[in-house]
């Protein structure tokens, strides 16, 4: 109770104390102070010495300050224009031929992201559970072995699982034409992907190329 | 007040006078490929540019290599100029940051000790009667801003001794207002304790206090 009544006293309007005042010292030592501050500040300076003596110690360092900015450097009299014109034009000369090197580099590599992501996101699968072997009755293929025939998808179609990669735990091949392989590797769609936990996302699935034939 | 009279008008405020073209019309022109009013635009602000990068650097050649540099920037940028603002903190931004680039590069690598710039003597202006003393106290007041960490004495040195607005520094370091106020009494109330420490004006503890103080507090 006594930390609630003190939180609810209504709070006194103090006096400036010193920390505010050597700051308010110092913006009115270089004219930066508005006038109501500059009655208070005066108010504070008056009960209080030490603050007093910072005023005095203020107004010796503004002075030098002052006196440094009046010497000030000794600038050069000839104009800079000249020189910096002739390197502009230097400059818009070689821009021409330069400006497409510059992004020759940028362009590669954005049209390499896209194609990585072309192809990472796959083509639809190209084949579709044969009829009669549906994914609930497929069990695991023994490795090496050619799975019965399966009906080319077109790519509008519904994606579906081989059937030798149903139950797929231990990592068995995936049999896959070499008219579809891209760089040894079947283009897989992330569905595809999604019904092969086993394999973490940037492991490849094992492929066995085979003919066309084969189907 | 007597201070701001004294100074001559920065290219901020010197906005053209009647007859002249404005600086978004020269930028306009220059996006257009009319490097001439680029041209108007480099030597609106060329004196300026150098001055402010001659308080980072020193060496007038550097300085002009760095302006040279910040305009070629600029002219490159041009496209990416917001033309509802103005050109001059923009092009100082890129000055000053390209300014403490090099200088932190410099610092990297070690040469910062080996070609300091603080043994150059500058030649004194036959036109000044007597320099020597003004010249020591420019001197005086270098080394005690080197040893400023680096975004209070840019503040510093924009506003005290290169007299731009806290809200032209604000524009030119891309940070609020508040901010650059806060820093900018930071910095003050540093240059005033080394500069005492220098003086020999502090005492041994206030010294020893100084130096713990040092360690840059990362506030804002």
């Amino acid at each position: 109770m006594p930390l609630n009544r003190r939180r609810l006293r209504p709070t006194r309007v103090t006096a400036m104390n010193c920390n505010q005042a050597k700051y308010e010292l110092a913006l009115w030592a270089g004219n930066d102070l508005t006038c109501e501050a500059e009655a208070a500040l005066k108010r504070h300076l008056a009960g209080c010495p030490q603050c007093r003596e910072l005023w005095q110690s203020l107004r010796t360092s503004q002075d030098a300050l002052r006196e440094a900015a009046n010497v000030g450097p000794q600038t050069p009299h000839s104009s800079i224009w000249p020189r910096l014109q002739s390197q502009l034009a230097a400059r818009q000369s070689v821009r021409p031929s330069a400006q497409p090197a510059g992004w020759f580099p940028v362009l590669a590599v954005a049209a390499a992201c896209l194609a990585v992501i072309f192809l990472s996101r796959g083509t639809p699968s190209l084949y579709l559970e044969p009829e009669g072997n549906s994914l609930a009755q497929t069990t695991l293929l023994e490795s090496g072995s050619v799975p019965a025939p399966f009906p080319t998808a077109e790519p509008s179609q519904s994606l579906l699982l081989p059937a030798s990669t149903v139950g797929n735990q231990q990592n068995v091949p995936v049999y896959v034409p070499h008219s579809v392989l891209r760089g040894g590797r079947a283009p897989v769609s992330r569905e595809w992907r999604s019904n092969l936990p086993m394999l973490r996302p940037w492991e490849p699935i094992p492929v066995i190329p085979v003919s066309e034939r084969s189907f | 007040m007597i201070r701001m009279a004294e100074r001559e008008l920065h290219p901020f405020e010197s906005l053209p006078l009647g007859g002249s073209v404005s600086d978004a019309r020269l930028v306009e022109e220059a996006r257009r490929g009319d490097q001439e009013a680029f041209g108007d635009l480099v030597m609106r602000y060329e004196r300026r540019l150098i001055s402010v990068i001659l308080r980072f650097v020193r060496d007038v050649e550097l300085a002009r290599d760095l302006a040279q540099e910040t305009f070629l920037r600029a002219y490159e940028r041009l496209d990416q100029f917001d033309p509802s603002r103005r050109f001059g903190p923009w092009l100082f931004r890129i000055g000053v940051n390209l300014t403490l680039d090099y200088l932190r590069k410099r610092k990297r690598r070690g040469w910062a000790a080996l070609f300091s710039d603080s043994n150059l003597d500058r030649s004194p202006d036959p036109a000044v009667p007597d320099p020597r003393n003004a010249l020591d106290l420019e001197q005086e007041v270098r080394l005690v801003l080197e040893e400023i960490p680096e975004k209070y004495r840019t503040v510093l040195i924009l506003r005290d001794l290169e007299n731009f607005s806290t809200s032209e520094i604000a524009a030119i370091v891309n940070r609020k207002e508040a901010t650059i106020r806060w820093r900018l009494a930071e910095a003050r109330n540093r240059f005033q304790k080394l500069w005492l420490k220098r003086q020999g004006l502090l005492d041994a503890s206030e010294s020893e206090a100084l130096e713990t103080d040092e360690s840059d507090r990362d506030e804002l």
